[in-house]
């Protein structure tokens, strides 16, 4: 394929080409499915986007990350309260939107991860195990020492910026009547996995949020119709501003989706020339090798540094993406669980390709409903139901390391080599 | 005043030390085979299930079964799963332990539910008794004199006993050890048999102190422990002994001395605790030596 073109940029044009044929497709796709399945669809191209960083810091960098969703909230924090508090943008002057929340988001997670990445560089193993641990742990308790600013252990209720209408501040703690009827296939139908289980701080220790169609259940002491966007609109309620602007044609999971969409687009954009060109060779033969690579003139330090600022940028737009599919961001959504969901997705869709990336996301939303679904044919009973999910993602993963270290697009890439005969590529 | 410097001292002392035992716990596995066992949270789980289910049998039944639960969790571990995967990098080892500790999670919670089982385990410890103007937990002083007994066991065993030695070789350097013509695979499970014991008495403590056992009971304090580890040294066994240990102490200070509103985001202090040691110590407190070392 990039024989045939062969001039300067010809990669960046191909990937180009490519993102947008991909972009359009599924956005045609988007734009033909029920809402369930748009908020299905953006809740993969949100995980894609994140794991997409995985994959680069993980897989190629050799770096395990068990903090990412602690890099997610980053993203998330950074956009809610950039969205909530400022109405023009420093210096240009400029009313705000909701793309800038986004660029600020992008810039913090980029600076975070050059910290992290600063600390982590020098740490092998256990110890860069042991301090992403600490990240995922830390970090979304920091949102606790902020009640004010970052909304503490309840989390900041955010308006997300609709294209129509203009972008409203809104008051932090905006109680909709929980009697307002939601709109059909909303998140809180959804929402049906555990949200039985009451979220204590401890549960951000535990996998008890780990799928994210139950991350309603992550807001203590909100009702679960307060998250869908779709209840705001039909409570009734003065929301200074945005009470009117979303008209009855406006579906808000089709437009989160599409923003999901174009979000991950970009970033598989920037991913693939990076895995591909010279930096991708870079951290492959750091990762394989660092002393060899220090011979060939790499540092390893840059190369380790770079691949967690990567993966934090694309954690923090993620992190922004959430927070717009969730109209919320707190403690309990962004907790280990998320970090450790991330990582499962990336080892079961395969930890060096971006494919497996995107294969992992929708594994990590395709697999609990289908699981739910299957118990709920079966009649399996409560008890099973609620735990099926992450039992089989439990097992998945046992027997995926066990079996086929590669995930599944290693075991494919492998499978294909045996029969072509061929060395596996891009491993 | 001082009563109260004191009791915090040893509450302090307490939390340490249960801390110190479950990072001990993961650090002689760890030393051995590379792998940093999240899994272990599901052996003091199941351990202290054991405690809860089988206390009204007598405390002289309940506890060494609670012993036997957790090294048989262990070893199952290690021969079902770990020792299928020894060519994996550590990497890979951690991934497998947190599948496995996800599954077991579910396990419990489909075998007890997910509501938390309780029993009186060890009342007695849970008064506090009066000495010389100084009200201390009955509990604290127990794990701290079960803690040091069993430290001082495993001192005696690693240093007097051929298999201790063994062990103690493999947990330095596992290559070596192996060309020297120690068993491997008997090494390996010793480890294993011995961080049950541990993980056994940490499920004890934490039982007596909580009184309750939920599926996901032993998942916060190995996190702790793991991180606690790390800044010790993981590498080390005393290494990682005194990490636990200090994580616990500091965290328990924290707890009792800073204001109310200051202590509910003490995990945050946990974090500044890590990046501070691991900026300046990368391979951990008791470890000298380069930070980018082989992999």
């Amino acid at each position: 394929m990039t024989s045939l073109l062969r001039f300067p940029g010809a990669r960046l044009v191909s990937h180009a080409a490519f993102v947008i044929i991909i972009w359009f497709l599924v956005m045609r796709l988007n734009d033909s499915v029920d809402p369930l399945a748009n908020y299905y669809i953006a809740l993969v191209a949100m995980y894609a986007t994140a794991m997409f960083g995985m994959v680069i810091l993980v897989g190629l960098s050799g770096q395990v990350s068990l903090g990412n969703g602690a890099l997610m909230a980053v993203g998330g924090y950074v956009f809610a309260v950039t969205s909530l508090h400022w109405q023009t943008v420093p210096i240009l002057g400029v009313p705000w939107n909701g793309w800038w929340s986004m660029v600020f988001a992008a810039v913090g997670g980029i600076v975070v991860g050059l910290l992290i990445g600063g600390i982590a560089a020098r740490l092998r193993g256990p110890y860069l195990a042991g301090l992403t641990l600490g990240l995922a742990v830390g970090v979304p308790a920091i949102a606790n020492r902020f009640p004010e600013l970052l909304g503490g252990e309840s989390g900041l209720m955010l308006t997300v910026p609709y294209p129509e209408g203009g972008y409203a501040p809104v008051e932090e703690e905006v109680f909709v009547d929980s009697s307002a009827d939601t709109l059909s296939g909303d998140a809180s139908t959804m929402a049906v996995p555990s949200a039985d289980a009451a979220v204590s701080p401890d549960d951000m220790l535990t996998m008890d949020n780990f799928p994210t169609t139950d991350a309603s259940a992550a807001v203590p002491s909100v009702d679960a119709s307060v998250i869908d966007p779709g209840a705001t609109d039909m409570s009734g309620v003065d929301l200074s501003g945005t009470g009117d602007l979303i008209d009855a044609s406006f579906i808000i999971e089709r437009w989160q989706a599409g923003l999901a969409i174009t979000v991950a687009c970009i970033a598989a954009f920037i991913a693939l020339n990076l895995v591909r060109g010279r930096q991708g060779r870079v951290w492959r033969a750091v990762r394989d090798d660092s002393v060899a690579a220090a011979v060939a003139g790499i540092s390893p330090a840059k190369a380790k540094v770079s691949a967690f600022a990567v993966s934090s940028l694309f954690a923090a737009l993620a992190g922004a993406v959430f927070a717009q599919i969730l109209s919320y961001v707190g403690p309990g959504a962004f907790g280990l669980g998320l970090s450790l969901s991330l990582l499962v997705g990336v080892v079961l869709g395969g930890r060096s390709s971006l494919l497996g990336a995107v294969i992992g996301g929708l594994l990590l939303v395709w697999l609990p409903e289908f699981v739910l679904s299957l118990s709920e044919k079966g009649g399996w009973g409560d008890q099973i139901t609620n735990n099926a999910p992450n039992l089989i993602y439990g097992l998945l993963v046992v027997l995926v390391v066990l079996l086929a270290p590669g995930g599944i697009v290693g075991s494919v890439q492998m499978l294909i080599a045996k029969v072509t005969r061929r060395a596996p590529k891009g491993v | 005043m001082t009563g109260q410097l004191i009791q915090s001292l040893v509450d302090a002392l307490s939390a340490g030390a249960t801390l110190g035992l479950a990072a001990l716990s993961i650090g002689l596995v760890f030393g051995v085979i590379r792998l940093a066992n999240f899994a272990q949270a599901e052996i003091i789980t199941a351990s202290a299930y054991c405690l809860i289910f089988t206390w009204q049998l007598g405390w002289f039944i309940a506890v060494p079964l609670s012993m036997l639960v957790a090294v048989a969790m262990s070893l199952l571990m290690e021969f079902a799963v770990f020792s299928r995967m020894r060519s994996a990098n550590p990497a890979t080892l951690l991934i497998a332990s947190f599948g496995l500790s996800f599954l077991l999670q579910r396990v419990y919670e489909l075998m007890f539910s997910n509501n938390v089982r309780t029993a009186p385990v060890a009342s007695g410890l849970a008064q506090t008794v009066e000495f010389a103007g100084v009200r201390i937990q009955l509990l604290s002083v127990a794990t701290i004199t079960i803690a040091g007994l069993l430290l001082l066991g495993l001192h005696l065993f690693l240093s007097r006993t051929s298999m201790g030695l063994q062990l103690k070789a493999a947990a330095a350097d596992f290559r070596t050890a192996r060309l020297v013509g120690i068993p491997a695979g008997r090494v390996i499970a010793l480890s294993f048999a011995l961080s049950g014991i541990l993980a056994a008495a940490v499920a004890f403590v934490l039982t007596v102190q909580s009184g309750a056992v939920g599926p996901t009971f032993g998942v916060q304090i190995t996190i702790l422990a793991l991180v606690g580890a790390v800044i010790g040294g993981i590498d080390k066994i005393s290494g990682s002994l005194a990490g636990g240990f200090l994580v616990g102490f500091v965290t328990s200070l924290l707890a009792t001395w800073l204001p109310q509103e200051m202590s509910n985001f003490k995990d945050a202090y946990v974090f500044v605790l890590v990046i501070g040691v691991l900026l300046f110590r990368p391979s951990g407190l008791l470890i000298k030596g380069r930070g980018v070392a082989r992999t």
